[in-house]
């Protein structure tokens, strides 16, 4: 059951879920992507008609991407809602929409970075883009902190957050947290269990820009949502 | 029943973005003419089908000559539900399409996502009178108190039009139909969905043959759907598909069974200097038409309309702006859905015309030979019935002139999807929302 939570100019579709796991990630995600998606809409529209191609700075341009991705999302978890089976041919051009914006994001935070991996589907992309953004925090955060204390964790941490998620972990916690969504309504005449997912993500450099202030508070808690979304 | 739950569905997705028609059910849905333009079928959301039927020209009300006014409504899709998957099919009409008449009767086939209907439409204007064994109510009369026999005979009645479904090609489908097209050797045609297309004979209703299959061994490698197909109106063996990629194939039946290799590719190459994250859902192809002279096929997308040779595969012969100026407002057209409008496109019987809608009730028409082009506006509250339509211009600019229209004053749930152009007269069918507009040329 998706819920929409308001904050200033902006919203977050936050994907909850019953239990304490559902609701420990639910808020750690409102904190995190408060920076990346300030811009409003009509602000958005009025910097497309400006110049009409990509040449913004790179600050416009990453929220841009974000709102795209916002709405993006949006309509996937829109889509079902509804008693009548979703439109194929709209989800694909979402899908395709998606995938690009992926790889520009990537792009624009890392040009260094090796292709991207297969496309998962939709639920795993905006699983992978939220973990994606988390990980790039704790490089951040890692390489911002001074105190000593905080060298041993990343060190340890560091270990354990750059190797590949478990897939199998990854699609329960997918389908956990968003519901039965993807590609599955389209699956149904085809047994889809013997599909693999491959792992999302690939170590990334780190970011220059920030979606939180680093600090050791922050730290402790990227650090205790690392440690739910890596079942440590 | 269904009714009241499908509206509060609508309503929670579409309210926020353009206020709820009246009636959703009545949203015209497809607008065809037959062969010969005497009748024009429309199709709602709510599964019915309305025909209309050209008035006879006659001496005593020349003003009346050419008016179409209903020959017949049936209902032709009810609701249904798939328990299987938990999902409703919805009965809207998503085309209908004539056959050519070959007797008295007229035939149709109507379809929505799912199943597809050949509907026959009868006239009858006589009825028999004098049975032997039934009285004039219909009871049986007892055997024992008839002493004579008469031949029944046929008296004058009312006319009455009559529609039956004479063939229901049902459970070929697992995705949702978007086109039917009838062969050009009457025996065949054909329907498609957006991963498969299937060849019907019209006689049989319990088997197809599948003739083009794009579904990827992994769903989740799908990347591209077909989102139109029509057969050539000569050559039988021949079809063409478009691609939500916006690329059309054109297959001969005659080269394999399974057509999944093209006899031809039509691709534009991308202009990078209009590359946007939007670029390939406006490029996604909406409606594809075959000339009726066979050489040419019309494509439309998001922006524009165009025309292309069958010899020239590697780019259009002709490109119409349909309405550029909303290039500028893909994002909000994305976020409110707007961008996955499906517009159709239509030619004239001669071929030198084309029509297409847009938004607020804009509908355009482009003339191939003198490259004029024309925007025009389906509403009451600006024609009075019999008046010239006046045309309409869209102010992209800063200085707006009296009669033109600013881009964001557009009413965008204002939109025509289905317009229809009379086979051999200037004679337009226009579908806006609920309401049927029918235009005439007035040169006489």
């Amino acid at each position: 059951m998706a819920e929409r939570v308001c904050q200033g100019e902006f919203s977050v579709r936050v994907l909850a879920t019953d239990g304490e796991l559902g609701s420990e990630v639910q808020r750690r995600w409102e904190g995190i992507m408060v920076g990346g998606l300030k811009r409003k809409h009509s602000d958005l529209e009025e910097e497309e008609e400006k110049d009409g191609k990509w040449d913004w700075s790179p600050a416009g341009l990453r929220n841009y991407q974000q709102a795209l991705l916002r709405i993006s999302l949006d309509k996937v978890q829109q889509r079902s809602l509804g008693p009548r089976a979703p439109s194929l041919l709209r989800h694909v051009l979402i899908h395709n929409t998606l995938q690009q914006l992926q790889a520009s994001i990537h792009m624009s935070t890392a040009p260094a970075l090796p292709p991207e991996p297969l496309f998962l589907g939709e639920e795993d992309f905006s699983l992978s883009a939220t973990i994606g953004s988390i990980l790039r925090e704790l490089e951040t955060s890692m390489d911002e902190t001074e105190s000593p204390q905080n060298q041993v964790a990343p060190t340890g941490l560091q270990n354990e957050v750059l190797p590949q998620p478990d897939p199998v972990f990854l699609e329960a916690l997918s389908s956990r947290y968003l519901g039965d969504s993807g590609l599955d309504d389209f699956f149904l005449d085809i047994d889809t269990s013997a599909v693999e997912k491959e792992p999302a993500l690939a170590p990334l450099d780190p970011p220059h820009s920030l979606f939180c202030a680093p600090g050791s508070w922050e730290w402790n808690e990227l650090d205790h949502i690392m440690e739910i979304i890596l079942g440590s | 029943q269904t009714l009241d739950k499908k509206a509060v569905t609508s309503l929670i997705l579409k309210e926020i973005h353009f206020p709820k028609p009246k009636a959703p059910t009545d949203i015209i849905s497809t607008v065809e003419f037959n062969h010969t333009g005497e009748l024009l079928a429309t199709g709602d959301k709510g599964g019915r089908v309305v025909i209309f039927q050209r008035e006879q020209e006659s001496k005593n009300q020349v003003h009346r000559r050419g008016e179409y006014n209903v020959y017949s409504t049936f209902q032709s899709h009810e609701p249904e539900f798939d328990y299987l998957k938990s999902l409703e099919i919805e009965e809207k009409i998503n085309k209908i399409r004539w056959l050519p008449q070959q007797n008295a009767a007229y035939f149709l086939l109507s379809t929505n996502d799912k199943t597809v209907k050949l509907w026959k439409v009868s006239e009858r204007d006589k009825r028999p009178e004098g049975y032997n064994l039934k009285d004039e109510e219909g009871r049986l009369r007892d055997p024992a108190t008839i002493t004579t026999l008469r031949v029944p005979v046929l008296r004058p009645m009312d006319l009455m039009v009559e529609a039956t479904p004479r063939r229901v090609f049902a459970n070929a489908h697992t995705y949702h139909i978007n086109s039917i097209s009838v062969n050009s050797d009457y025996e065949t045609y054909m329907s498609a969905d957006d991963l498969r297309i299937n060849l019907w004979n019209f006689e049989i209703t319990n088997q197809s043959f599948n003739i083009v299959d794009i579904k990827p061994a992994n769903m989740e490698e799908l990347t591209e759907v077909i989102t139109a197909a029509e057969f050539h109106p000569h050559h039988c063996n021949t079809f063409v598909y478009s691609s939500s990629k916006g690329t059309i194939r054109l297959c001969d039946m005659r080269a394999s069974a399974l057509c999944d290799r093209h006899t031809k590719f039509f691709e534009e190459p991308e202009d990078p200097s209009n590359r946007s994250f939007f670029s390939e859902i406006i490029s996604s192809i909406s409606d594809v038409k075959f000339s009726h002279s066979g050489r040419y096929i019309m494509t439309r997308d998001y922006l524009t309309v165009k025309v292309w040779d069958l010899n020239m595969e590697n780019r259009p012969i002709e490109t119409y702006q349909v309405h550029d100026y909303l290039r500028s407002k893909l994002c909000s057209l994305y976020e409110n859905d707007c961008i996955f409008d499906k517009f159709e496109c239509v030619w004239n019987g001669s071929d030198s015309v084309i029509m297409t809608g847009s938004y607020n009730n804009f509908f355009r028409m482009f003339d191939r030979n003198t490259k004029r082009d024309v925007t025009l506006e389906a509403s009451r509250e600006n024609s009075k019935p019999r008046a010239i339509l006046k045309p309409r211009k869209v102010c992209v600019g800063g200085k707006r002139r009296k009669d033109e229209i600013s881009v964001d004053s557009l009413d965008f749930s204002k939109k025509i999807l289905h317009t229809a152009w009379h086979p051999s007269e200037n004679i337009i069918a226009v579908a806006a929302t609920n309401n049927l507009y029918i235009f005439q040329d007035k040169v006489n």
